[in-house]
């Protein structure tokens, strides 16, 4: 016998999570209406750039930021010892990362990457020659996405890792294995589904980011795609901010700036669905059941 | 004493500490070279703890610290000059629970191997083939090595854990009760192999059972409450206990 008290939390539990779902259908669907027409018939020329220079940027993020995530990971998953002070500040500053706002990423881009380290360079590697590196760009815009990325990657790798039960740590010690070979050869293969989670987790969150590549590199138009690390680029979440707000005429934009919206949804959620998949497999892995 | 055998491997004034606990204390023994010695002893006696130390696993364990000697063929393991992955070549291990590693049949018997950078294949099978035969697993394995060792039963995965130790070809055994998550049949299989084993290797073998160790053991040492109370010939130690609490337990009213 169930109690009245209980059929109303569940209904609106249900009234709850049908908002939900039909805020995400009106969102999708409206986008789909305006935005695959364009993106069939429209100029693409400001959007195909656009996607290039998204695919730059979190391809340059993706090479900064998963080795040194990874690598933090597995410091402080195997080697880090829970009793210092040291690995308890790292952690809570890994944590701390994960909750700044991204904004805040963007000036710290543009103050420590552009102005500090580009400029550094700049005047080590080309002293009298003006701004090489030492101005937005792709680089730099790829590099403060990293580290936007970083505590993603590490905490869900760090989770991965301590999930990969000590008894095969200790199996392969006891086969005369050293802590490195322990790590590479078994802790880190056997955590490889929730590691390649947690990256594709961040790749996602980093590619729909626009507030960390505002000050750092991004352009509201670029005649062409980034061939040089060092050059600004098109990317398709501040093409939709540019389109929604710095065009003459706002209305005749929206069909592009629906497009991509379609496009930036489709990019992110498919990378969603990527870490999804990979979760499940990892989960299955973790299970006794596992076989073959 | 006297003993035919010569000594392969001794504790002297062994003890181990976690985070300032003392759980071993003052443990000296002296194994004898391709024997079976049994340690018995309620759960929480220091046993598994004393098995452990014999080949440096406790180094991984931040909070615990091993005092006194292990005498490898006369030389301290503990000594700091000696590399704890060399001191793990020479003295394998199987654990309570088998735990292959996640890979193919093959991969986890030329594991060990892999690691001594023994890159030529066709040697490598062979010396998996001599393994997985002396684990007395060849047979039910040879058709599917490239299978995953997951798919394997429990009694399976605990011999080719076996083999996994014996390819790297040490020279001591430790075996932290190898059989207690099996069944009786797989149980009678291992306990087979132990005898079997113990013309090749120094064995040490830590069980629950009374009755195993009875059975595959030549000498077996009582461990009570972190301390080492009897040991001697097997057959003596259950027949005619010297300490009353060996008494006790053997006969099953302490434990």
């Amino acid at each position: 016998m169930k109690r009245a008290g209980d059929r109303v939390l569940g209904a609106l539990c249900a009234l709850a999570l049908a908002l939900l779902a039909l805020t995400l259908i009106a969102i999708v669907a409206s986008l789909a209406r305006e935005g695959t027409a364009a993106l069939v018939t429209g100029t693409r020329d400001g959007l195909a750039l656009a996607a290039l220079g998204t695919a730059a940027v979190t391809f340059i993020m993706t090479l900064c930021s998963v080795p040194l995530g990874v690598l933090t990971a597995v410091y402080l998953a195997e080697f880090a010892r829970d009793e210092d002070r040291s690995t308890r500040w790292i952690r809570a500053a890994v944590r701390a990362l994960a909750g700044v706002p991204s904004i805040v990423f963007g000036l710290f881009g543009l103050g420590f990457f552009v102005l500090f380290v580009g400029r550094g360079l700049d005047r080590v590697l080309y002293p009298g020659l003006g701004a090489v590196f030492g101005r937005p760009c792709v680089l730099w815009s790829g590099a403060t996405l990293a580290v936007l990325a970083l505590p993603v990657i590490i905490v869900t790798s760090e989770e991965a890792l301590r999930r990969v039960p000590n008894e095969q740590r200790e199996a392969a010690l006891a086969l005369g294995a050293s802590r490195i070979e322990a790590t590479f050869r078994v802790s880190l293969p056997a955590a490889r589904a929730g590691v390649l989670t947690g990256v594709v987790l961040a790749i996602g969150r980093g590619a729909g980011e626009v507030a960390p590549i505002l000050f750092t590199g991004a352009a509201n138009f670029t005649p062409e795609a980034p061939t040089d690390a060092r050059a600004m680029f098109m990317h398709l979440g501040f093409h939709l901010y540019a389109l929604s707000t710095q065009s003459t005429d706002a209305a005749s934009a929206r069909p592009a700036a629906a497009a991509t919206a379609v496009l930036l949804l489709a990019v992110t959620l498919s990378l969603n669905a990527v870490a999804l998949v990979l979760r499940d497999r990892a989960v299955k892995r973790a299970s006794p059941e596992a076989r073959r | 004493m006297t003993r035919a055998k010569p000594i392969k491997l001794e504790a002297r004034g062994l003890s181990v500490e976690f985070a300032a606990k003392r759980v071993l204390s003052d443990v000296s023994l002296a194994l004898a070279e391709r024997s079976v010695t049994a340690l018995i002893g309620p759960s929480g006696c220091g046993k598994s703890t004393f098995l452990r130390a014999l080949n440096r696993l406790h180094d991984h364990s931040p909070s615990a610290a091993v005092h006194g000697q292990v005498l490898l063929d006369g030389e301290d393991i503990y000594h700091p000059d000696v590399d704890a992955v060399v001191v793990r070549r020479r003295i394998g291990m199987v654990f309570q629970r088998p735990n292959p590693l996640p890979g193919s049949i093959l991969d986890n018997v030329t594991f060990g191997l892999r690691l001594a950078a023994s890159r030529d294949r066709s040697s490598l099978t062979d010396r998996a083939e001599r393994a997985l035969r002396a684990a007395a697993i060849w047979d039910e394995v040879r058709d599917r090595l490239g299978a995953s060792a997951l798919s394997l039963s429990g009694g399976q995965q605990q011999r080719l854990c076996i083999a996994r130790a014996i390819a790297i070809e040490p020279e001591v055994l430790l075996m932290d009760e190898p059989c207690s998550a099996l069944d009786p049949l797989a149980t009678e299989r291992i306990e087979a192999l132990i005898t079997e084993l113990k013309r090749r290797y120094t064995v040490v073998l830590v069980t629950h059972s009374l009755a195993q160790a009875r059975r595959v053991s030549d000498e077996t040492a009582f461990f009570y409450l972190g301390a080492l109370i009897e040991r001697g010939p097997t057959d003596r130690v259950f027949e005619d206990p010297q300490h009353e609490k060996t008494q006790q337990y053997v006969r099953g009213s302490i434990g």
